[in-house]
């Protein structure tokens, strides 16, 4: 991939920051609920109202309020959040890596167990497993999360108690904080018990998060081999003499993966920003329950920190794609 | 005369359908010898490929299957043995060549790849022989700048040459028969007589068989040595080349030498009425509808008749027991 390519992305990419920061700031403004309010209680007086507005800069002009914002973000200062006092970015990092360990772990399921599936109800096209697989797929688009999420503890944790329901470490077990992926941090320290002690913890989450993608990549994975099967060059792989786990993988899966790399990456994009109800309801320290707990308190910085974030990680994923493509298919090339 | 090569027996190839089973090959016999070119000729849904395709066992699954009938190869039923032995075949022993060069060749691979991967299947070549070897093929189809040709993506090359490439991939391994499904219908005039060159050329360097299928007559007389015309999904004329052009006997055949256009004649001659369904062919003869010497005993399936030496034809015209 050419470097004018991606300097002209990641312009791209600053152009749509931009655009993210201002309508953030905008409607974060425009809904009711005042801040100092929030924090003091109902029965502050106006006094100390007004002191905390000042304090917090909110008595200025909405320009002059973003001016400031702008010119602190540049300078890779987020804000101090309100409710914690701790400077945001500090707590969106530790949070966020909480988030990418959940969402990557779920992205890793959605894709073994969506391809997998998807290709042998493609080959196997009728079948009982084809049959079975996809209604099963229907089922996990269409079941709430929050229910599975309770289903699933009600099971593993409560009936049979073989996976703890909430956390990322049980207590007692402490890992050093390298990646701040505690399931790679344990791994890299050769720390076994709590390697295995995270993906214990990590399981349930995951499977959740992962129900719905991995049913959308089996559907899309199955449609796009049906289509790719009935290709002249897949007969003429089958003419060659080929082996048909090598006309499958080789000659019809890596044609039918455009589609499927661009779901797993919208997917991705969901996963990362709305792990909301999955991080709540197995007490995930994640991003998402972060975000919404900042707007409830109409915490700013907080909300707009990390919607920047989301904004950034999106854009990113959609490069990745695009970069995908063109490894994937070399008739796909960047055009000026 | 020796034993075929390639000697099909009776063979009947049935689709299932919505509306129950068709049979797209009906009771096909075909011998194809050893350096010979056969030219299975017809026009588009009479069989011909349905017929190449039952021979590679290629069908499409599950709605195509071989109903009755033999395909002997080398004197083994090609219908009897394993899938494992049978993809031994493909590729190696007889190989195929078909009608769409921009759509036959997997796009996300080189060219260079898509042969080598051929090789390396069939003939246990090392990575860097059969890297070498996929460069000599390309040579061989007359690809300039082999070497360097040899990573480009199909989509780097024109219709000719991806064919080319499919030629080179077919040969790779020195089949004794190649099946050349239409392999020069989707092409311009000149580049068809460049890949005909080619594909005899081949066939002489290599010393293999070719079948090659075909609706276009004048590809038959540059290249084939034996014809079999087929109609409906029955074989209704067989003979050599010179004899098929000569004296053509079998109605059909005739109709597909008077359609064919001059330049002093300005009135294209169509053979007249369509094609039957294969859904509900009549009783008897399928060409009766349209046959201009129709009689009443065409409601009759027409027997062989060998109306000189090796040439036979299947119309009751030529009976001479009943006239």
């Amino acid at each position: 991939m050419p470097i004018d390519y991606l300097i002209r992305r990641l312009v791209h990419l600053l152009i749509i920051l931009f655009g993210v920061s201002v309508l953030v700031f905008l409607m974060l403004r425009m809904i009711p609920g005042d801040p100092a309010q929030l924090l003091l209680g109902e029965f502050a007086n106006p006094e100390e109202l007004a002191g905390l507005r000042s304090q917090l800069g909110l008595d200025k002009s909405l320009f002059t309020q973003y001016w400031i914002y702008l010119k602190n973000v540049l300078q890779g200062d987020l804000g101090i959040s309100i409710r914690t006092e701790i400077p945001v970015a500090q707590e969106i990092f530790v949070r966020l890596l909480a988030t990418l360990e959940l969402s990557l772990a779920a992205m890793v399921i959605a894709t073994f167990l969506g391809v997998a599936a998807g290709v042998i109800s493609a080959v196997k096209q009728y079948s009982i497993f084809d049959y079975a697989s996809m209604f099963l797929a229907l089922v996990g688009v269409s079941m709430p999360i929050f229910w599975l999420g309770l289903m699933l503890i009600y099971l593993f944790s409560v009936k049979f108690s073989v996976l703890p329901m909430m956390g990322r470490l049980s207590m007692g077990l402490d890992v050093p904080s390298w990646s701040g992926l505690v399931v790679v941090d344990s791994l890299l320290a050769g720390n076994v018990p709590a390697f295995l002690d995270s993906l214990k913890h990590l399981l349930l989450p995951a499977l959740t998060l992962a129900t719905i993608p991995t049913a959308i990549v089996a559907r899309i994975t199955r449609s796009s081999m049906l289509e790719i099967q009935n290709q002249d060059y897949v007969r003429t792989a089958r003419a060659k003499g080929l082996s048909n786990l090598v006309v499958i993988l080789r000659h019809t899966l890596r044609n039918a993966f455009l589609p499927v790399v661009t779901v797993l990456g919208l997917n991705l994009g969901l996963l990362l920003g709305g792990a909301v109800l999955t991080e709540t309801i197995f007490s995930w320290p994640g991003l998402g329950r972060y975000v919404v707990n900042s707007l409830m308190a109409r915490d700013y910085a907080a909300v707009q920190g990390c919607i920047l974030i989301f904004a950034t990680l999106m854009v990113m994923i959609n490069l990745l794609v695009d970069f995908l493509y063109v490894v994937l298919d070399p008739r796909i090339r960047v055009h000026d | 005369m020796n034993t075929p090569l390639l000697n099909i027996q009776g063979l009947v190839t049935q689709f299932s359908t919505r509306r129950g089973p068709v049979t797209a090959v009906d009771g096909l016999d075909l011998q194809l010898h050893s350096g010979q070119t056969l030219g299975l000729v017809g026009e588009s849904g009479c069989g011909k490929s349905v017929a190449a395709l039952s021979i590679m066992r290629l069908l499409p699954k599950p709605a195509g299957r071989v109903a009755k009938g033999r395909i002997l190869f080398e004197g083994r039923d090609l219908l009897e043995v394993s899938e494992a032995d049978m993809r031994r075949v493909r590729g190696n022993e007889i190989s195929m060549i078909f009608q769409e060069p921009m759509t036959s060749l997997n796009p996300v691979y080189t060219v260079g790849f898509q042969i080598y991967e051929a090789l390396q299947k069939h003939r246990k070549l090392s990575r860097r022989q059969a890297g070498q070897e996929a460069v000599n093929m390309l040579q061989l189809v007359g690809i300039p700048e082999p070497a360097a040709r040899i990573n480009d993506y199909p989509h780097q090359m024109s219709g000719g040459m991806r064919q080319r490439v499919m030629i080179a991939m077919a040969l790779s391994c020195r089949p004794k028969v190649m099946i050349a499904d239409e392999p020069t219908t989707a092409l311009d005039v000149t580049i068809q007589a460049q890949i005909l060159d080619l594909i005899s050329r081949l066939k002489q360097e290599i010393g293999m068989s070719v079948l090659l299928i075909t609706h276009d007559l004048g590809v038959v007389a540059e290249t084939c040595q034996q014809v079999l015309v087929m109609y409906a999904g029955r074989a209704v004329e067989k003979a050599s080349a010179v004899d098929l052009f000569e004296k053509p006997a079998h109605p059909y055949t005739l109709g597909l030498f008077a359609s064919i256009p001059k330049v002093e004649d300005e009135i294209l001659h169509p053979i007249s009425g369509v094609v039957p369904s294969l859904y509900d062919l009549p009783e008897g003869c399928a060409f009766q509808d349209r046959c201009a010497y129709r009689q009443a005993q065409c409601l009759k399936r027409p027997p062989w008749i060998e109306i000189s030496p090796e040439h036979w034809v299947c119309c009751w015209r030529y009976d001479t027991h009943h006239a």
